[in-house]
């Protein structure tokens, strides 16, 4: 259902590409391998008629296009970088916490089975042994995830200090080429300030501007101004207490600091803060949460029971003395590991042969004690471990549908650097023909799909 | 009426022509949509006509069953498989509305076309309509 649900969420994240702007990048068939190179001149005598009705001259018309496109590609850029920096996030995490075999949820419902095992002999000490290896394993399998996740966080944190440096240099970058430009007129200063523009929303997503003497200024989505004619902010990233020792992203320029932490969610960037500060984090609190629920429900009933030994009123689990960070301190009582005797399967008061304690201690695996009481301790890993990997499935669209987008500019440019651009002006008109009766057939299947829907 | 015609698998006027039921239909259409985005990608004219040349015995199939016995007539199993090919159908449909959308609105732009004021609105009327069918299936 990810994917669907991914597939269904295209199109929201991506509105800010219809915004077209100003800026310039094409290439023409001799510098078509230069990275970044705009064709110099594009002047076409030409006047076309329909279906170019406005007779807009052919030179205005690409100049325009070019600006228009450029823009475009920059915020593109920013969402399809987004896109592919969580997909590769995403799919390590998802391959940790849910390996092709074993994992959190099959030790979940293994402790359990060893618990169902022991019914059948509950004096045997293998079987008994088993319940606390068991139990012990799936402390470990708890330990294992929060581990995990916590390393992707830092992973997550290793990638934004470094993608903030860069970012930093190509502000300055932009801004120096702001700075030449102003007395030189060398045209291949404005398609390395282009370049520079697309890689930074690349990072940060945001948009460029242009002012007075064509000066370019940079801008994230929030409104912080990372470049401003000749000068230029940095990024800087600090350990922020508030967010348990991960970094936060301000906008620093002079004196003034803007934490854009929480804002910054385009780009490379904004995807390893939103992978750290969302996914990864719920994630995070979610197994906490069903570690902390887990061990709590299980000691409450082995402190009431009684163990072979005729002792009561101890934890199986060690206990946790918070949610927060429960799965990575999760074990089983030391001296239960050590005797197995400690399992206390009677009931109070009923001998130490008796098996009552034993059964509530099964009855866990089917009561709603997980989830705020909503799911058992199965179907609630399975959900937390799934919403990994639905987000997985859903960036993975997202990707694949950005990469579309992309796909199509970059056809568009190439268009308009065309050998003939008359030819290729008239080609794309006919395709905005096509593309309107592609238009009609999918509406069709929509209109459709609503009949049938209401049918089933 | 001659049975139509899988655009995916074409068979000659020749062969006999087993008529397709409406979950072929769907997962044709689908497969169909998959070429259309790769179509949109590089802005191909006469890929986008043929996909909705190929599309259109499919609708017709799709039509057919929608005004005779409709889901209702599906059994169990059926039924359940009809329902994640037309939740998977609304989602690639979906998909393709908004690329075609965008990349109609880059080329007007590029052409110098004049785009109207509502465009952001029809885009979101698009995507608030799709979501609304969506919803009832997720």
């Amino acid at each position: 259902m990810g994917g669907l649900f991914g597939l269904l969420s295209v199109g929201m994240s991506a509105i800010s590409a219809q915004n077209a702007g100003a800026g310039t990048v094409a290439r023409n068939t001799t510098n078509v391998n230069t990275e970044g190179y705009t064709r110099e001149t594009v002047e076409f005598s030409a006047t076309i008629g329909a279906p170019f009705s406005a007779g807009v001259r052919t030179g205005g018309l690409m100049r325009s296009g070019d600006l228009i496109l450029a823009q475009r590609e920059r915020a593109q850029s920013g969402l399809w970088a987004r896109a592919d920096d969580l997909t590769t996030a995403l799919a390590s995490l998802e391959s940790n916490l849910a390996p092709a075999s074993g994992g959190l949820v099959d030790d979940v419902s293994n402790f359990f089975g060893s618990l169902v095992e022991l019914s059948s002999s509950p004096m045997d000490p293998a079987l008994r042994n088993q319940v606390v290896a068991r139990g012990q394993r799936l402390a470990t399998a708890f330990n294992t995830a929060a581990i995990d996740i916590g390393n992707a966080r830092t992973t997550a944190d290793d990638r934004i200090r470094g993608l903030s440096q860069t970012a930093t240099d190509l502000a300055k970058r932009i801004a120096d080429l702001n700075h030449a430009m102003a007395t030189e007129t060398d045209p291949a200063l404005a398609d390395q300030r282009e370049l520079a523009a697309k890689k930074l929303a690349e990072l940060v997503g945001g948009s460029a501007h242009f002012g007075k003497g064509d000066e370019m200024r940079f801008v994230l989505s929030n409104g912080a101004v990372l470049v401003d004619g000749d000068h230029a902010a940095r990024l800087e990233v600090t350990p922020s207490a508030a967010r348990g020792g991960h970094l936060s992203v301000e906008v620093v320029s002079g004196n003034s600091r803007r934490d854009v932490t929480d804002d910054l969610r385009l780009g490379r960037i904004g995807a390893q803060l939103s992978f750290r500060d969302e996914t990864a984090l719920e994630a995070e609190q979610a197994i906490d949460q069903l570690a902390y629920d887990l061990v709590t429900n299980v000691n409450t009933i082995h402190r009431a029971n009684v163990g072979l030994d005729g002792g009561t009123g101890r934890d199986f689990f060690t206990a946790p003395t918070q949610v927060d960070g429960a799965s990575r301190v999760m074990s089983v009582d030391a001296a239960l590991r050590d005797d197995h005797q400690l399992l206390a399967t009677a009931g109070a008061g009923l001998g130490t042969t008796d098996t009552s304690g034993l059964d509530s201690l099964i009855a866990l695996r089917d009561a709603l004690a997980a989830g705020g009481g909503a799911r058992t301790f199965v179907s609630e890993a399975i959900r937390t471990i799934g919403a990994v990997g639905a987000a997985h499935a859903s960036a993975k669209s997202d990707l694949d549908v950005e990469q579309a987008r992309s796909d199509f500019l970059a056809s568009l440019r190439n268009s308009i650097s065309g050998v003939d651009p008359e030819e290729e002006l008239m080609r794309l008109a006919e395709f905005q023909h096509a593309a309107q009766a592609a238009t009609r057939f999918v509406a069709t299947i929509n209109e459709m799909m609503e009949d049938l829907i209401r049918r089933i | 009426m001659s049975p139509p015609v899988n655009p995916i698998n074409p068979v000659t006027p020749t062969q006999d022509v087993q008529p397709i039921g409406p979950i072929t239909a769907i997962e044709g259409l689908v497969d169909l949509l998959r070429k259309e985005r790769i179509a949109i990608a590089k802005l191909d004219r006469r890929e986008l006509e043929s996909i909705a040349d190929g599309g259109a015995p499919l609708l017709d199939t799709l039509r057919s069953f929608i005004t005779g016995e409709g889901p209702n007539g599906l059994g169990g199993e059926d039924r359940d498989r009809f329902t994640e090919a037309v939740k998977r159908l609304v989602a690639e449909a979906h998909v393709n509305a908004l690329l075609l959308h965008d990349a109609r609105s880059a080329v007007s732009s590029l052409l110098g076309q004049d785009q109207s004021a509502g465009t952001y609105n029809a885009r979101g009327e698009l995507s608030r309509a799709v979501r609304s069918i969506a919803r009832k299936l997720v």
